[in-house]
């Protein structure tokens, strides 16, 4: 799969640190773009909250395969 | 007589105009962020110019930092993508090179007495460089990979080897995860320089005020100095860090346009 033969970063440290930030800025990015999306459909379609809710769903969902993909 | 304290960590972030440029509107102005963006980018036009000069078989100092970039690069776009990724090695190492660049001059010390405008500035550390650096990459994904794959590009929403009921959900998935990319890079990115720095100068605060307290207090003011020390020396492995992760998954994002339709 992709992401999974990523060479090693050069400090073992450093790695760790780099890692933590990639999955924290993965997950918050899938749960943002999901939200997104769902307050601009819910804006576009008038059906508050409903969109938005899915979004958020969703969302999370992307975060976790971002997630699965990068680690 | 100049200050020697700034107002507060956030200090360092705020946007001066230097001057306008001529369009009538003052919306439009050249800041100290488009100053430091030009300052890095004419060092790296010197540096590599003064390196390749004399190219020599046996280089010096100069060539040898030259090469060594050169190679960590080149290595890393072979590997990552494979021979076919050599078209986008200028693109990566430019990347590579301007965040790097970037990052660092925001670690040096600004000159004492300077205009405020003239301080040292990240320009890595505003969310809206860092997402723009983050949408060039996903267009050129976008736009490669639609060019060499055709229609094949959208199997990369489709993973292989699911059954037929769960792809509706599993698509819409990947598409939401395929769009979160350029604002994780960019997010990634931007908080990393800008938590370092905030920190830096909370550190530093520290020690000022705890100096200027007088008395016994001031010996409180020593932990927070060789936390300071300490800071920095992590500053400078986040910042070479973060222009490495940047380029590491610039390449990934570009394996995946270049063999979309292998999937």
């Amino acid at each position: 799969m992709r992401g999974e033969d990523d060479p090693e970063a050069p400090k073992p440290s450093g790695a760790a640190w780099g890692r933590a930030m990639r999955a924290s800025s993965d997950l918050l990015a899938g749960i943002f773009v999901g939200s997104l999306l769902g307050l601009g459909l819910d804006r576009l379609l008038g059906s508050e909250p409903w969109f938005l809710l899915a979004g958020i769903g969703l969302g999370f969902a992307a975060g976790l395969r971002n997630l699965s993909r990068s680690l | 007589m100049y200050r020697f304290r700034a107002e507060g960590p956030m200090e360092q972030f705020e946007i001066i105009p230097i001057f306008s440029l001529p369009t009538g509107s003052n919306l439009l102005a050249f800041t100290n962020s488009a100053l430091w963006m030009v300052i890095g980018t004419g060092a790296i036009i010197v540096f590599f110019f003064a390196a390749t000069r004399r190219a020599a078989l046996i280089p010096g100092r100069l060539q040898s930092m030259a090469e060594v970039f050169y190679e960590f690069v080149s290595d890393l776009v072979r590997d990552t993508i494979g021979p076919e990724g050599r078209k986008f090695f200028p693109y990566v190492f430019t990347l590579f090179i301007w965040i790097l660049v970037s990052n660092m001059f925001g670690l040096l010390p600004s000159l004492p007495g300077m205009p405020h405008a003239l301080h040292t500035f990240t320009p890595t550390s505003h969310l809206i460089v860092t997402f723009a650096l983050a949408m060039l990459t996903i267009t050129i994904v976008i736009v490669y990979g639609l060019y060499k794959n055709g229609l094949g590009f959208f199997k990369l929403f489709a993973p292989s080897g699911l059954p037929l009921w769960l792809m509706p959900l599993l698509i819409l998935i990947e598409v939401i995860s395929f769009l979160s990319r350029p604002l994780s890079l960019a997010i990634r990115l931007f908080a990393n320089m800008f938590a370092g720095h905030v920190i830096l100068k909370l550190f530093a605060t520290f020690v000022v005020s705890l100096l200027s307290a007088g008395g016994a207090v001031m010996l409180f003011g020593i932990a927070p100095f060789f936390g300071v020390i300490a800071v920095t020396a992590l500053e400078f492995l986040v910042t070479a860090l973060q222009a490495y992760v940047f380029a590491v998954l610039t390449c990934i994002y570009l394996n995946d346009a270049v063999h979309a339709a292998d999937h």
